[in-house]
């Protein structure tokens, strides 16, 4: 790649991805007034009709949501504070603030795996996306256009939410891959560094050095950054916009209400036993 | 009691020794007394005078100061250097007389510098002319020692032996690491502007101890165009110097290339990029369209 290349490219980097936030947020901007418009915001905001739920979420997701949103918020500002330093002094803090959020949040992440595959919990099945889910994304596509009212309910999550959380955890691998190989220091014992070990060898062999390897790891490190913030603009937005009792809930800030039969999924309370024996019928 | 003229010529001769051996004590003990005796062997003399912040002079419209603060140069690598040490061309007489001291004192430090002065001869900065000698309107823009080092205030790069406890050679690389400006900007505006990339530039302006400092890719004392193939910045020479932080680069120096494009381009690229000029040119738009809105109700 020629020195004009990789020069345009970064600029080109900078400038898509700024001008793309701002048309993000200016979509939602019109997005909120059509709620307005069509009634459907009036419904929420001024009578109180939000979604129902029929299962409140835990407290170990919630405490580890929390706990995520701030190290990911501190990551995106320190790290477009490496890039892009708006004040004086502040790089080695920054950088070394910007490790310890990068392993919380690794830390996070492997935790979450766990939970959602081996724990007793093991939630994945929430986030897995199913064949009435692929059936359902029309529909749930036409609601949040404001072409239909009814928005299909299959699970916990719809469709879309399934997709970006699932895309969420791919970016978060590959933040995490793609960070780890921008650090250059010798690991003991092996005597490599992360960047060689992660990158180095193979890329780097292919482009015929090390540091280029990491230099497209950067890259990709950045472009994967501003995903994260298009996507988190339009998570909060949805989130603020489609359901706040459950955003409350979420950030323990008011007790979400629960209608177990909301949706017919079973989630009943279990029924008081009785000595009365269960009438058989015929066909039983 | 008298002496015989044997026994006066041994008191002159211990005098004498003894005030060899103690003067220069004396003078490092009370560096800056005030002592109307010494013309020129220390800087107490200068500073009766030199040493008052009102010493101003008016040329023309403005006010110059010839101040020096006894407090800076004590502070500084040249603290027991005497101010003729540096002033050559010092005349005891009040104004000093005519003589291009500025210059000779900027250049008085081959004197002892000799090695950094011969490389710096070999350079773009050089020039071949002795002071006083008149000078074309480029070789008049060609900085002198003191014009990146400074004058009085040049810190030491190296520790002090005698005050162990102060860490004086690292604060001093610190502070000359930081006056990029200063030291290079200050002439090469261009460059110092377009010293604007993510993590060399933008972050060596915001004070970033690890970005480098313009000397650090473009050396100090034997500069050379980035034509020249003796330059740090000529291609051939591009893995030594990214080398000197980026350690894994490889042996490919035209990959290279693309690291220092980006060091000095990233503005004149993203003026020159057509969506950032359209948003631009639009706020301009909006801009004036609700300025002009304004104007029609004030």
């Amino acid at each position: 790649m020629s020195t004009i290349d990789l020069v345009k490219l970064n600029v080109w980097l900078d400038v898509i991805f700024s001008t793309l936030w701002f048309v993000v947020v200016a979509v939602l901007a019109f997005h909120f007034v059509l709620g307005w418009v069509t009634g459907r915001a009036q419904k929420k905001w001024l009578k109180h009709q939000w979604p129902e739920h029929d299962w409140a979420p835990p407290p170990a997701p919630k405490i580890m949501h929390a706990q995520h949103m701030t190290m990911m918020l501190i990551l995106g500002f320190t790290g477009m504070y490496i890039r892009f330093p708006f004040f004086t002094g502040g790089r080695v803090a920054m950088r070394y603030i910007h490790y310890f959020a990068m392993t919380v949040v690794t830390i996070n992440l492997i935790w979450r795996f766990w939970y959602a595959f081996y724990s007793k919990q093991r939630d994945w099945r929430e986030f897995a996306i199913g064949r009435k889910d692929a059936e359902s994304f029309l529909g749930v596509a036409m609601y949040y256009a404001y072409l239909s009212n009814k928005k299909p309910h299959v699970a916990k999550y719809n469709v879309m939410q399934k997709g970006s959380y699932i895309f969420f955890a791919l970016l978060m691998i590959l933040q995490a891959f793609t960070g780890f190989a921008l650090l250059t220091f010798n690991i003991p014992i092996l005597h490599v560094t992360p960047r060689f070990l992660l990158v180095g060898w193979w890329l780097g062999a292919f482009l015929g050095s090390v540091d280029l390897a990491g230099w497209y790891a950067r890259t990709a490190h950045y472009i994967i950054n501003w995903l994260f913030i298009v996507l988190t603009t339009v998570h909060v937005y949805l989130s603020a916009s489609e359901d706040v009792p459950c955003t409350l809930d979420f950030f323990g800030l008011k007790k979400l209400p629960v209608n177990p039969d909301a949706f017919g999924h079973g989630h009943h309370a279990p029924e008081p036993e009785t000595n009365v024996a269960p009438v058989l019928t015929e066909a039983e | 009691m008298t002496f015989g003229k044997t026994a006066r010529l041994r008191l002159m001769a211990l005098a004498s020794a003894l005030i060899v051996v103690l003067a220069p004590r004396l003078a490092a003990a009370q560096r800056y007394d005030l002592d109307f005796t010494l013309p020129t062997a220390g800087k107490s003399g200068c500073l009766v005078c030199h040493g008052d912040p009102n010493l101003v002079r008016l040329k023309g419209s403005s006010t110059v100061s010839f101040w020096v603060s006894e407090k800076v140069i004590g502070g500084s690598a040249h603290a027991k250097v005497p101010c003729t040490g540096c002033h050559l061309d010092f005349a005891y007489k009040s104004p000093h007389g005519q003589t291009d001291w500025r210059r000779s004192a900027k250049l008085s430090c081959k004197n002892c510098h000799s090695q950094e002065f011969d490389t710096y001869a070999k350079g773009v900065h050089s020039i071949s002319v002795e002071p006083g000698q008149k000078l074309d309107v480029r070789q008049n823009q060609k900085p002198l020692c003191g014009d990146c080092h400074g004058a009085h205030d040049i810190a030491r790069l190296t520790d002090d032996p005698k005050t162990a406890n102060v860490d004086e050679g690292a604060i001093g690389k610190a502070k000359l690491h930081a006056d990029g400006y200063a030291v290079c900007g200050n002439c090469h505006q261009d460059y110092w502007k377009s010293y604007s990339d993510y993590y060399h530039g933008s972050a060596y302006k915001r004070g970033a101890p690890d970005a480098p400092a313009c000397w650090q890719c473009h050396g100090a004392h034997e500069i050379y165009p980035s034509t020249d193939k003796r330059s740090m910045t000529a291609q051939v020479n591009l893995v030594d110097t990214c080398g000197q932080c980026h350690a894994s680069i490889g042996q490919n120096s035209e990959q290279y290339v693309s690291y220092a494009g980006l060091v000095h381009r990233r503005r004149q690229e993203l003026d020159a990029n057509p969506v950032y000029a359209f948003i631009q040119e639009a706020s301009k738009a909006v801009t004036g369209f609700f300025g002009s809105i304004r104007d029609l109700f004030t």
